[in-house]
């Protein structure tokens, strides 16, 4: 190669992603243009450097659970498919009481087990998930801190939904929350919402 | 033909020779597996995300520079990996195929952060920096065993100067210089053209190599 | 025609020039995170900023089984807006950080409900992430970390509209 090369071929020369043919017409003519052997080795240091000191690869903390989470959510997916009403063309309508919710199919009954493992909290490694008791789609509930347990009770016939945390470490009572103000962003907030609890309006 | 002898992958050492990724070999290798996904087999796509779990991570994770929310991202790429399977090629890369879903995922959180204009926010309260990564919550990974004090505060100085580049000349660099991309690869992932990677990598690298030209000359 | 065009293009335009040009920042309700100080010791030892709570307020918290204390007092509350596709952080506590609320929309609200998808943060570290369904009437409640002799309760919920 006697001329100089394009940036593009320059660009892959210098990051090494030449082979064959090519990459011995750029080494030829970079034989004669030593500033540019040294920039290549300059990028090889520098590229040397980076991937010594920044990992290619970091496993996730807590790694069963991470692939769990992502298990889970695919099956949920899968589960909300199958009980998702499938459209009734006429050629099928006769067939349809299959689909009919006493017969629960497989796939529908084992996401409901899923879904309704009510109260009962799955301890792993790197955190705890609870599958809330609720129905489709079933809430996600979960700590990552292990030591911190999330009891989940589903709000039922006019109630709301609590979630009582077991081992969460206590604030200090030293902590003082004096400077405490009651924030608004907006002007447009119902002062009687904030009547109705108590706690003063934020107006 | 003049090959590049592929790294260790001991990531502390690191190699001395450029880094060039090894095509085709994880390609067959994760090919029987995808088939297998595809057809629905949960137990395959498993093991693909046991397989390429490490550099999603690490690659989401230097993006948003927030291990929790990292940990939480990278398990999204793999859900919409797998419903995007039907749609995978076999021709393609996996991992090129994963970084492009990593792609979209990072750019979708971040443009979800917040508003620019979303009322009165206390900036310095909201910085993600400010939040204890070391925290039981954000587990740090474990430090290889021969990592020194100065391996460490480098690559927080590395890092620091990725914090600097703008998304698009940030992830250039991840993908090319921590991940070992080719140029190719990376127009991919990033949905560009092979020359605007270029020019990004070639402006990032030019800000990070005169931010870390002390560091990298005395080592 | 041209009229039923017209009225269609300012309708659909209408979220838009209230969302700017971004859809994404529509907003949806105002979500209301509130934390009260319970216990079934000294209420006074939370300290002078905390407010005893209205009869009714008490009774709404009392129908939980698993929240009734003998002494209920607010000590903070923010009120921040739901966007469409943004999340947002509640700071129910002032300037300090030690309770913060993250949190972003699943859905439209539907009948005063949304469902949001739900951190929350405690001494700066994410100790719960969760989706909840709330509506003004029905907060999401999350007792929590032990402080002064009882313990910081947290409620998320819709503010209602503005009548």
């Amino acid at each position: 190669m006697n001329t100089k090369p394009d940036d593009v071929m320059l660009a892959l020369w210098l990051d090494d992603e030449l082979h064959g043919e090519e990459f011995a017409a750029m080494e030829a003519w970079a034989a004669a243009h030593p500033e540019q052997l040294a920039a290549r080795e300059e990028t090889r240091a520098y590229r040397a450097c980076m991937a010594g000191v920044m990992p290619r690869e970091v496993e996730p903390p807590y790694a069963d659970f991470f692939n769990t989470r992502i298990r889970n959510a695919i099956q949920e997916s899968r589960v909300a498919a199958a009980l998702e009403p499938a459209p009734a063309p006429a050629a099928i309508i006769r067939v349809r009481w299959w689909r009919s919710a006493w017969l629960m199919p497989t796939a529908a009954a084992a996401g409901m087990a899923l879904a309704f493992w009510g109260g009962t909290h799955v301890n792993r490694p790197g955190g705890l998930i609870s599958y809330a008791p609720t129905g489709t789609p079933a809430p996600l509930v979960y700590t990552p801190d292990n030591e911190v347990k999330a009891n989940y009770f589903p709000g039922r016939n006019g109630s709301s939904t609590v979630i009582v945390l077991d081992g969460v470490s206590a604030i200090p009572d030293s902590t003082d929350f004096r400077e405490t103000a009651w924030n608004s962003s907006t002007s447009e907030i119902d002062s009687t919402a904030s009547n109705e609890d108590g706690a003063p309006s934020a107006n | 033909m003049n090959k590049i002898p592929r790294p260790t992958s001991n990531p502390v050492t690191g190699p001395l020779e450029p880094v060039v990724p090894q095509a085709g070999a994880e390609s067959d290798d994760d090919s029987v597996l995808v088939s297998r996904a595809q057809s629905g087999d949960l137990r395959a796509y498993d093991e693909l995300v046991i397989r390429h779990r490490g550099r999603i991570f690490a690659m989401v994770r230097n993006m948003i520079h927030n291990e929790a929310d990292a940990w939480d991202l990278a398990q999204e790429v793999f859900i919409k990996a797998w419903n995007a399977l039907p749609r995978f090629e076999a021709k393609a890369r996996f991992s090129t195929w994963l970084f492009r879903i990593a792609h979209n995922t990072v750019y979708d959180w971040t443009r979800k952060r917040r508003p620019e204009s979303a009322g009165e926010l206390n900036d310095e309260i909201f910085d993600r920096e400010r939040i204890d990564l070391s925290a039981s919550t954000a587990p740090s990974e474990a430090e290889a065993p021969d990592a020194s004090l100065q391996h460490g505060e480098l690559r927080r100085k590395i890092e620091a100067a990725l914090a600097k580049l703008s998304p698009e000349h940030r992830e250039a660099v991840i993908l090319k210089d921590v991940q070992g991309l080719s140029y190719k690869e990376i127009a991919d992932a990033m949905g560009c053209t092979l020359g605007t990677v270029m020019s990004r990598l070639f402006y990032a690298r030019q800000k990070l190599q005169t931010l870390l030209k002390d560091e990298y000359e005395t080592r | 025609m041209i009229f039923r065009c017209l009225a269609a293009l300012l309708l659909f335009a209408a979220p838009l020039s209230r969302a700017g040009e971004d859809p994404g920042k529509e907003v949806f309700g105002q979500v209301v995170v509130r934390v009260f100080h319970v216990t079934n010791g000294d209420p006074k030892l939370a300290g002078d900023g905390a407010k005893p709570l209205a009869p009714a307020a008490v009774e709404k918290i009392q129908k939980e089984e698993h929240l009734k204390y003998a002494h209920y007092s607010g000590i903070g509350q923010d009120t921040k807006p739901l966007y469409r596709s943004y999340e947002n952080w509640a700071q129910p506590l002032g300037s300090s950080d030690e309770v913060l609320v993250r949190f972003e929309a699943q859905n439209k609200p539907v009948k005063g409900t949304a469902r949001l998808g739900l951190e929350l943060w405690l001494s700066r570290k994410k100790v719960l992430k969760t989706d909840a369904e709330i509506s003004a009437e029905h907060p999401l409640y999350v007792l929590g970390p032990a402080w002064r002799g009882g313990r910081l309760l947290i409620s998320v919920s819709l503010a209602p509209k503005a009548k």
